[in-house]
């Protein structure tokens, strides 16, 4: 379903989205990536505001979203300058917050399972951006400014469904969210910061250009199976 | 294959600077370690940072189920052998973070009809039974949650006692009246 079936740039891309089915059966269950019951009770059973605990769930869930974090990884593949590092993460940044507190505090219902398969189809594009491939099938590139910033919105919709499944008292509901989304952006920040010193580390030796269209071959492969996953969930909710 | 992917190398960080940033993200991840994540996960506070963050609560708050649920189990009320339909009420009061169980003695496939309602907030429950002569921590659970009332029919899947913890997890005290009709031997409040 992904577009990586038209035109393959050669076998590898197909051996990754083998992987990514096997990857797939073996991990399903582990890819619920929802919040955990313990701070499901603590959303539930508090009212009033609760400034930090709300920035420690915010950031907890970024640093253990797997899929917000592969998206990061994509974007970030070729950027090390840091002011283009600063430009994109923005961006997404922007992005996912407006989409959060709009989505919270204006009751949008959304379907969680569309959403993260859309999160899912983010990280699969910015492989395939990566590697190039919109300029050889349709000749032009896409604004990776404008995408960047359009997945923000998308993945802040994904932040917004997770908080919208727990009953959350209205008392000092604006407050709690706004911590909860200051604790995405610190969330981001530790991570980005870890994956930016792995990928300078990385990008110093040869083994970054030599390897650098596989690693966005297993980003699309995990993004295909992020995608599966979701649309075999809404399909049996 | 990879003609696409031009790096200037003079515009990389320095391994200097790797390394730096490097010892920084350690140093940072302990501390957080130690403030946050282990009073927020574990409950767990060893300088007290994550009491007065309010991080502390939310630990606790995750392991209260089971550690509350198995330390009370010393009072747990035989089961008779005759039962006969009745119908009790109960008035709980909880100050904040207390908690407390009512439990009913039951045969195996005896019903029982509740509601419960708490006045003044809401409560952390866990409706669960231990089966007659396990273990003080052997408990299965039923239902849990949150939640400001609950009502239904319950037939007990073994027999041993029946019945539901409490914890009052908000900031006021509360009041929880609870209802219960049907085929039990006793049921008893344990403190």
């Amino acid at each position: 379903m992904s577009g990586a079936n038209i035109g393959l740039g050669g076998g590898r891309l197909r051996w990754a989205l083998a992987l990514a089915g096997c990857v797939l059966l073996a991990a399903s269950s582990a890819f619920g990536h929802g919040v955990a019951e313990g701070d499901q009770l603590f959303l539930e059973s508090t009212a009033g505001s609760q400034l930090i605990p709300f920035v420690y769930l915010g950031a907890k869930h970024m640093v253990t979203g797997y899929d917000h974090l592969l998206f990061l990884v994509g974007v970030i593949f070729f950027l090390y300058r840091m002011r283009d590092v600063g430009t994109y993460v923005s961006l997404f940044a922007v992005g996912h917050s407006v989409t959060l507190l709009y989505g919270v505090l204006s009751g949008t219902d959304v379907n969680p399972y569309i959403v993260d398969a859309i999160i899912g189809f983010s990280v699969v594009y910015k492989g395939l951006d990566n590697l190039g491939k919109f300029e050889r099938w349709f000749g032009f590139q896409p604004n990776t400014k404008a995408a960047v910033l359009l997945f923000g919105l998308v993945h802040g919709f994904g932040l917004a469904t997770k908080l919208q499944d727990f009953e959350l008292s209205s008392e000092g509901l604006v407050g709690n969210i706004i911590a909860f989304n200051v604790g995405v952006e610190v969330g981001q920040f530790l991570a980005l910061a870890a994956i930016l010193v792995g990928m300078g580390y990385w990008r110093r030796s040869e083994s970054f250009v030599a390897h650098a269209d596989t690693a966005n071959k297993l980003l699309i492969a995990a993004g295909v199976a992020l995608v599966v996953y979701q649309c075999n969930g809404y399909l049996n909710s | 294959m990879n003609d696409r992917i031009k790096i200037d190398p003079t515009s990389l960080p320095t391994l200097r600077d790797l390394h730096r940033a490097t010892f920084g993200i350690a140093l940072m991840t302990t501390l957080l370690t130690i403030v946050a994540v282990l009073p927020a996960e574990y409950g767990v506070d060893p300088t007290g940072i994550g009491a007065r963050l309010g991080l502390t609560a939310l630990g606790e708050l995750k392991h209260a189920d089971t550690a509350d649920a198995g330390s009370e189990e010393a009072a747990k009320p035989e089961s008779p052998p005759v039962a006969t339909f009745r119908t009790d009420e109960f008035t709980l009061t909880l100050a904040p973070n207390e908690g407390t169980e009512v439990k009913a003695a039951m045969a195996g496939e005896a019903q029982l009809i509740y509601s419960w309602t708490v006045q003044g907030g809401r409560v952390f429950y866990d409706f669960h039974g231990e089966p007659k002569g396990a273990p003080s921590d052997v408990f299965t659970s039923f239902e849990k949650g949150t939640a400001a009332s609950a009502k239904g029919e319950f037939e007990a899947p073994f027999e041993g006692v029946h019945g539901w913890y409490w914890k009052n997890v908000g900031k006021q005290p509360v009041t929880i009246q609870l209802r219960t009709s049907g085929l039990y031997t006793s049921i008893a409040r344990l403190q």
